[in-house]
């Protein structure tokens, strides 16, 4: 009897999980985001550049037998790029000497590269035919990779755009004048103000970055 | 007689099997076999010139070799082709902006695909990894004497706000649950929804608000430092939140 009994029980168990819980009605996936790497910044933007980006891309045939008729495929992608330039708030200087004040804007920075995302529709990408013979599909992951690519050289781009530095540290002039300005007014003490511009440097591990990107460009140009 | 005839003989033959040998040695002597023809230089050669000729056929062969395994690799070894990818890009316009940020923060989250409406039928996940930015805006900062007192400079600060949401387009990672999914429109298609989700869960989370209130605060009052320090008499700073 304790036999039949512990049969009936491993019976039990086991026909779920056999045939799973397709009778129940599937359950949708909740996922919230989870929030990491919290960090305290200090950044005052001060002009957003939009870009008409066209993002260019060849995935080329693969090679070995596997891939024979293989046909290089071309990838384009449409869309609206933001760049957000702005100063290090935390190292503005703002010293007084007989009345002056003596506003320094530090070094200009990119401090955001994003796509707009309505730019950014099925309508913007373009592709070639696949081969007849054997198909080289651009997958997820040389749509990601496309994407990313031409987001990070615009990103380089724009650390090169001198007009653009420059137009974000006046901008942080202005502000930053007319912010101290308006609290002398308010009390009365007069006011006059000298901003003075920090050369604009482009940080070590960007120019690395250029500097490949530019030997690499370089190479590829030889090689044609 | 006979005996002296038979030695003459002997002689003779003995004489003849000799030459016999001496000639059969001369050929070989004079003609040598082809492969000692064709080293037969190399004999000649001092020991140092032996020695790098031996090792420029060497390095000859081992080439050859090379060539032999990169051209058998060229068609057994596969690969499957690169995405190369070139930016052309133009200016299209400029905004002024005077977001004040001081905190960032990193979302990492996934992102379900349905094909149907009820959310049943998954099509495929997609993971992504976003950046959030919170603050003020510098120009909605207000400044103003005071209605009651006329020393005191009251500051009224924005509350805080999302400056600005971004999905890093490198992080995105997909699991797809209908083959059919994996189409070439796949990934814009996902990067709006990861955009919307992130926008969404970015304004839901209030939690780390109080922090970024904090340091604006503390950036406001330090930039305002130097102003405050040479106001005369009982003139005081009041910083407060706007409603």
């Amino acid at each position: 009897m304790g036999r039949i009994k512990h049969a009936l029980c491993v019976v039990a168990l086991a026909l779920p999980l056999a045939f799973g819980t397709s009778g129940c009605a599937k359950q949708p996936v909740v996922l919230k985001p989870e929030i990491e790497a919290i960090r305290s910044i200090s950044k005052l933007s001060t002009i957003q550049a939009y870009f008409h980006n066209v993002a260019q891309s060849t995935k080329t045939a693969g090679t070995g037998f596997m891939h024979w008729g293989e046909v290089d495929r071309t990838y384009w992608v449409e869309y609206t790029g933001i760049v957000t330039y702005g100063i290090e708030f935390s190292k503005l200087e703002v010293n007084e000497e007989n009345g002056v004040y003596t506003i320094t804007i530090p070094s200009a920075q990119v401090q955001n590269v994003k796509i707009e995302r309505d730019s950014l529709t099925e309508d913007s990408v373009i592709y070639s035919n696949d081969s007849f013979w054997n198909s080289n599909p651009i997958t997820d992951k040389d749509q990601v990779k496309a994407l990313d690519d031409a987001q990070k050289q615009m990103e380089l781009d724009a650390w090169q755009n001198e007009m653009m530095m420059h137009s974000a540290q006046s901008r942080a002039g202005e502000l930053i004048s007319s912010y101290i300005s308006s609290i002398a007014q308010a009390s009365g003490t007069p006011y006059e103000a000298r901003i003075v511009y920090a050369d604009n440097v482009i940080p070590e591990s960007i120019q690395a970055q250029i500097d490949k990107a530019q030997s690499e460009e370089d190479s590829s140009s030889q090689t044609e | 007689m006979e005996k002296d005839k038979n030695k003459e003989k002997e002689q003779l033959t003995g004489s003849s099997s000799s030459s016999k040998s001496t000639r059969s040695k001369k050929a070989r002597k004079a003609k040598p076999s082809k492969m000692a023809t064709a080293l037969g230089w190399f004999r000649e050669l001092n020991r140092t010139a032996r020695t790098l000729v031996t090792c420029a056929i060497a390095l000859a062969i081992a080439g050859g070799l090379w060539l032999l395994v990169q051209g058998a690799s060229s068609i057994f070894i596969n690969r499957p082709g690169e995405m190369i990818t070139t930016l052309r890009s133009s200016l299209e316009k400029i905004e002024n902006s005077s977001s004040l940020s001081t905190l960032e923060y990193t979302y990492n989250s996934i992102v379900p695909v349905y094909s149907d409406e009820e959310q049943t039928i998954e099509r495929y996940f997609v993971r992504y990894e976003g950046k959030v930015t919170m603050g003020i805006n510098l120009e909605d900062v207000e400044i103003n004497l005071s209605t009651e007192d006329p020393d005191t400079i009251i500051v009224t600060v924005p509350q805080v706000t999302i400056q600005d949401t971004t999905v890093n387009p490198g992080s995105l990672e997909y699991i797809f649950r209908d083959p059919a999914a994996m189409t070439e429109t796949v990934n814009v298609e996902a990067y709006q929804l990861c955009e919307k989700q992130l926008e969404q869960a970015a304004n839901q989370d209030e939690s780390l608000k109080n922090i970024a209130a904090e340091n604006v605060m503390n950036e406001l009052k330090a930039l305002t430092h130097p102003v405050s320090a040479q106001l005369t008499g009982n003139v005081k700073v009041v910083y407060e939140w706007a409603e």
